[in-house]
């Protein structure tokens, strides 16, 4: 069986498929289109079922053979008849969702949410928005978007647009939403939900994951050291009152989605 | 790149109740893991091409994570600063392969990268013998948050660096979870494209340290925490 995990960038998605990876009967892959690929770096034009082509995969794809080849390959490797899981989890691709689903066997998909002023705060925190995640850039070429140019609104209103992505998904399809902040509280109680939705036992390995990561924060980027405060609460501290309010009006549909606190 | 000459001898590893043999005759293993720089500079003589069609062929060069880039201004990979001497990581299971054959080798087998890192001892659970893992043993558990220089900490009995921790390595078996050491023990043919990796890496946690742990990765992919070493015939 195969899963996907999606989920914005900074939203724990590191931190989630290491903890499913502890299973010893799980293997995960950390994006295989967007680590691994040049087309799915920076393209974020929606495609849907029927851009599927069956020669090239799409036909943004058709000079591109090798690319085709991976994605095949990884078809084969995510149908293989071992370990019991096998999954991988992406930080793009949401306009491509459909597309995804219909090139890719996948069995399950969670959909990872986390505060999204945390989000923006660990975006801005490392100046992720520049280089090569490019935020300005995306949302002026794929999203028409001519607003400000303030960093924490330029980080906001791509963020949002994708959390909607996510919404839409969870509306389409009823993918079920992992939330970060209850994984971090109650490690026990939502990992038995996620695995039960895995259809696999969970391992005392992914319990013993989330306590010992969750004891210190050890500040590198990708690490999975965090405290609760770090991961909970920093963005309180860090971000201004104004970037708070601006941050909040732009998520406002959002933060009463997921019933995060205003 | 240093080899190590491999003390001649039959071996033997224990395995679920099985015991597994392995007999040296003159092999030499690196001292390390293959580093950035070694790496590199052989792929830059090679005359192949790594990036084609919109992916790499050998080593990840799509993801900026990794201790090289491509510099369109010098149309060349270029080392960033500090990593010339740190393990090379973003290489596929089929760009280990290449490199290894260049020198006249290959990747060890799991058996014989298990009792290299055990120095020959069969009960050894990890490299320096049975005590814990800590931050002056191994590079794990992001208590460094990177790679380290491969010769950062103590070698095993046989001289060998860095046998767990740091990154993981590319073994030359196929992997299946129920079959222990494919390559030489498998009487039956396994297809499936995945490989067998070792050691434990700096972003994961102790429990993929020990020397008996194995773990399966597609052999197309290139990440940020598997890297190799070689191992070939010594010469007479």
């Amino acid at each position: 069986m195969s899963f996907l995990l999606l989920g914005n960038q900074r939203s724990g998605t590191n931190y989630v498929l290491d903890m499913i990876n502890q299973h010893p009967e799980i293997e995960t892959i950390n994006e295989p289109f967007s680590m691994h690929l040049d087309f799915f770096r920076m393209d974020e034009e929606k495609w849907t079922a029927d851009d599927v082509d069956p020669q090239y995969l799409h036909q943004k794809l058709r000079m591109l053979s090798q690319t085709q080849k991976y994605i095949t390959d990884l078809n084969l490797w995510l149908n293989a008849p071992y370990p019991l899981l096998r999954g991988f989890k992406e930080t793009a691709l949401f306009e491509k969702f459909d597309w995804l689903q219909s090139v890719v066997h996948i069995d399950k998909t969670v959909l990872i949410i986390r505060d999204p002023r945390a989000i923006v705060n660990s975006v801005m925190k490392r100046n992720m928005q520049h280089s090569f995640w490019n935020y300005k850039q995306r949302l002026s070429d794929y999203w028409g978007y001519s607003g400000s140019m303030e960093e924490h609104i330029v980080c906001a209103e791509l963020i949002s647009r994708r959390m909607k992505l996510l919404i839409n998904i969870h509306e389409n399809y009823g993918y079920p939403f992992l939330k970060l902040e209850n994984l971090i509280d109650n490690p026990e109680g939502e990992i038995e939900n996620l695995m039960s939705y895995l259809e696999m036992a969970v391992s005392p390995s992914q319990i013993s994951f989330c306590t010992n990561t969750g004891k210190e924060t050890r500040d590198y980027t990708y690490s999975n050291f965090r405290s609760r405060t770090d991961v909970v609460d920093q963005w309180k501290k860090m971000l201004t009152p104004k970037e708070v309010e601006d941050i909040n009006t732009i998520f406002r549909n959002e933060i009463s989605y997921f019933s995060y606190e205003v | 790149m240093r080899f190590i000459p491999i003390p001649n001898g039959k071996y033997q590893i224990s395995r679920n109740g099985r015991l597994y043999f392995h007999m040296f005759d003159n092999m030499e293993i690196s001292e390390t893991k293959i580093t950035v720089d070694e790496f590199v500079n052989w792929f830059k003589t090679s005359r192949l091409e790594n990036h084609v069609e919109g992916t790499y062929c050998f080593f990840n060069d799509v993801n900026t994570n990794t201790p090289y880039e491509f510099s369109k201004e010098a149309n060349d990979y270029l080392i960033k600063e500090n990593k010339h001497n740190t393990p090379m990581v973003g290489v596929n299971w089929i760009g280990a392969m290449k490199y290894a054959q260049a020198f006249g080798g290959r990747l060890p087998t799991e058996l014989e990268w298990e009792i290299c890192a055990k120095a020959g001892v069969s009960d050894c659970v990890f490299p320096w013998g049975n005590t814990k893992p800590d931050g002056t043993k191994c590079n794990y558990g992001n208590m460094i948050g990177a790679c380290t220089q491969v010769y950062n900490y103590p070698p095993n009995a046989w001289g060998l660096y860095e046998m767990c921790g740091n990154v993981r390595e590319w073994c030359l078996d196929r992997y299946h979870p129920e079959i222990a050491f494919s390559y030489e023990y498998s009487d039956q043919e396994i297809s499936v494209p995945i490989r067998v990796v070792k050691g434990g890496s700096w972003d994961k946690t102790e429990n993929y340290l020990a020397c008996e742990h194995s773990e399966g990765k597609w052999e197309r992919i290139g990440t940020v925490g598997i890297g190799f070493r070689v191992i070939r015939r010594r010469a007479l």
